[in-house]
């Protein structure tokens, strides 16, 4: 009996002990759901809005492409210049703004790469006839049948977009299953990715341009040696940097060859990278020893002048320079018979507490660097400046070969001038005294910017 | 006994409770604080304005780019020099006076480009965090991919350290360097616009693009 009375005490007990027990799990259980309650509500407002954004951005995505397909067949039945031009120019701001609805919705660049590549290069396309057409030329043949070619393809994104839409009409979400974590995650992405499918064969596009598949592939002119050995590689290497530990790391083989090598430095690491033709010192990357500035900028075009006659590259001037912390990042260029030289650059970094060269940059250098024949100005220096206003204060002039984009090399008289305390240089052609270009030093935090 | 034992069982479970709710909390404030958008603009802005007031002799502190007391007390004392309110906050005509230009573009640009690289690649050896800028900056050339900074960084799936919040992660100085180093320019790759860790990748497409070079743990690809 008395067994059986304590077995019931101690049940009481640890009834008692359970109750509380239970009481506890449920104001826990009760914090916990409303917690999880208001965090889904959050989220669901949050979805809400992501899919408003995702579906105006489509649906102006859909506003783009039509438009481009509107004006493109336009443009093909036109024979009037000065409308083409106009068509251009409003084909080109309807594929820009494509191109930035289209990097905005959630598709992973493996299903929309060669989609972007076709609307940047459309872009670029229709810029550079555009800038053609301007003083009344007409489109040739050929390039009318180009776009006709284009058309078709953007009248088969569009019926692609199309039947996209009307799938969105009738309950696709765009964000549906986006926290997936993977890039197909819907039935909008799936749909997305058909549209590559079948438009696989997008126009190869080659124009004087932005984004054209020939500027792409810019032939290298400057490296005409023969190959040597990486054993060759490394003492040209050693030459540059004596009394330093250099160690083989990789070969790369990418539109440069070159041999890559880890330069020590009493604990000072260099990546060199040297040319398979010749052996030349292309790029040279280190980080700086520490944030003491010893030397001045002066003193640092002193040492990358001397790194660079080591390397018999003569007759460098310092065309820029610009000091970031205790770096000084310094622009090189060869001086020919009093003509600054602009496509044969070389940026060299120097570190100004020891005065190591700590960067290297010569690719621009070797992609263009040749034998020129420079012409001579027919325009002089006087009526080159009568061609600024005379509110810009004319601090220096001198003439340079300056690479025009997607135009080429072209001999400009360079000058600089002030502004209420900005700097500007123009580019007037010494040939035709045409303005050829304009650049604005801008100044921020991190240094001097030319824009 | 008994009862000693039930007790220490509801005590092992409250506890054991306790800990799973607070790490429970933990972890979800965790991830919102990971995927939280800084607020790109300001910490730029902010180290713009003290990199000039240290040029200016008012600031001793570090370029971190956080507006702390050290900034406020600098930026005070230049007011009070200027004959300006000394609200330690820099309002557009502070900003006149520090010749400050605020949202100037290329500073965002540089401090996108060195969170990249510090969230991708900060064990990397230097030359393959210049081979990380280098890559967003081919891409923004390239037609394939979005021809902004910004568009190349934030492009769905692009950079795995988008994706799990380690590009809020503040970057240090070497990553600044690399950041610089690669917007003047450099780019050890050659034109590449893909890169990825063998060890690691799982994407098989990836292997199917032509490898320029391997710099540290990453390949880089065009």
């Amino acid at each position: 009996m008395e067994e059986k009375k304590s077995k019931v005490l101690i049940s009481k007990k640890s009834f008692v002990t359970l109750i509380v027990f239970l009481v506890v799990l449920a104001i826990f259980a009760v914090t916990f759901s409303t917690l999880y309650a208001v965090n889904m509500q959050r989220l669901n407002t949050t979805n809400v809005n992501l899919e408003k954004v995702y579906q105006r951005t489509f649906y102006d995505l859909v506003d783009s492409v039509n438009n481009t397909e509107n004006k493109l067949s336009k443009l093909v039945a036109s024979t009037n210049s000065s409308y083409a031009n106009t068509l251009l120019q409003d084909i080109n701001d309807n594929v820009t703004n494509a191109e930035v609805q289209l990097s905005y919705l959630p598709i992973s660049m493996n299903g929309i790469s060669e989609t972007t590549k076709f609307i940047n290069q459309l872009g670029g396309y229709t810029r550079t006839l555009s800038n053609k057409t301007k003083d009344g030329t007409k489109l040739t043949t050929e390039e009318k049948s180009k776009l006709k070619e284009l058309y078709n393809s953007i009248y088969g994104i569009k019926i692609n977009l199309s039947k996209i839409s009307k799938n969105i009409n009738e309950g696709y979400v765009i964000s549906a299953n986006i926290d997936a974590g993977k890039e197909d995650y819907n039935n909008f992405t799936k749909d997305f990715k058909k549209i590559k499918n079948q438009y696989q064969d997008y126009p190869t596009m080659i124009y004087d341009g932005p984004f054209s598949d020939s500027t792409l592939n810019k032939e290298i002119k400057g490296l005409n040696f023969e190959v040597v050995s990486k054993e060759q590689a490394q003492s040209n290497l050693e030459e540059l940097y004596p009394s330093c530990e250099i160690e083989y790391k990789a070969t790369s083989n990418g539109k440069f060859e070159t041999y890559d090598f880890e330069v020590d430095c009493e604990g000072v690491l260099l990546y060199a990278q040297l040319t398979k033709k010749g052996g030349k010192l292309l790029t040279l990357s280190a980080i700086r020893d520490g944030d003491d500035e010893v030397l001045s900028k002066e003193d640092a075009i002193v040492k990358a002048k001397e790194f660079l006659e080591k390397q018999d590259i003569q007759n460098m001037q310092c065309v820029w320079s610009d000091k970031i912390q205790a770096d000084a990042y310094l622009n090189f260029a060869p001086e020919i018979d009093g003509v600054i030289v602009y496509p044969d650059l070389i940026k060299v970094k120097v570190d100004l507490k020891t005065g190591k060269i700590i960067g290297y940059e010569a690719s621009t250098y070797y992609t263009n660097h040749t034998e020129r024949n420079i012409q001579t100005a027919t325009i002089s220096k006087s009526s080159a400046e009568s061609k600024i206003e005379s509110e810009y204060q004319i601090k220096n002039t001198r003439l340079c070969l300056s690479p025009i984009e997607y135009e080429g090399e072209k001999l400009t008289y360079e000058i600089e001038c002030t502004k209420k305390g900005d700097t500007y240089y123009f580019f007037v052609n010494a040939q035709t005294g045409e303005m050829e270009n304009i650049l604005k030093v801008i100044k921020t935090a991190d240094g001097s910017k030319l824009m | 006994m008994a009862k000693k034992r039930v007790v220490k069982i509801v005590s092992i479970i409250l506890i054991a409770f306790i800990f799973v709710f607070a790490s429970a909390n933990y972890i979800s404030y965790r991830i919102v604080e990971n995927s939280k958008i800084s607020s790109v603009q300001t910490q730029a802005d902010t180290k713009a304005i003290q990199q000039r007031l240290q040029n200016l002799g008012y600031y001793k502190g570090n370029i971190d780019g956080i507006y702390g007391p050290q900034t406020t007390a600098a930026v005070k004392k230049f007011q009070a020099d200027y004959g300006l309110a000394q609200t330690g906050v820099v309002n557009s005509t502070t900003a006149d006076y520090l010749g400050v230009n605020l949202g100037g573009n290329s500073s965002n640009d540089l401090y996108l480009i060195a969170k990249c690289i510090y969230a991708e690649a900060r064990g990397e050896p230097y030359a393959g965090k210049v081979a990380v800028g280098a890559v967003i900056l081919n891409r923004v050339k390239s037609p394939d991919f979005p021809n902004t900074i910004y568009g190349v960084v934030y492009q769905p799936w692009a950079f795995t350290a988008v994706y799990d919040g380690q590009i809020n992660l503040e970057p240090n100085s070497e990553c600044y360097q690399a950041a610089q180093d690669a917007l003047n320019g450099w780019d050890p790759t050659y034109g590449c616009v893909f890169y990825y860790n063998p060890a690691t990748a799982t994407s098989q497409w990836i292997f199917s693009r032509k490898v320029v070079t391997q710099i540290g743990k990453h390949v880089f690809a065009i």
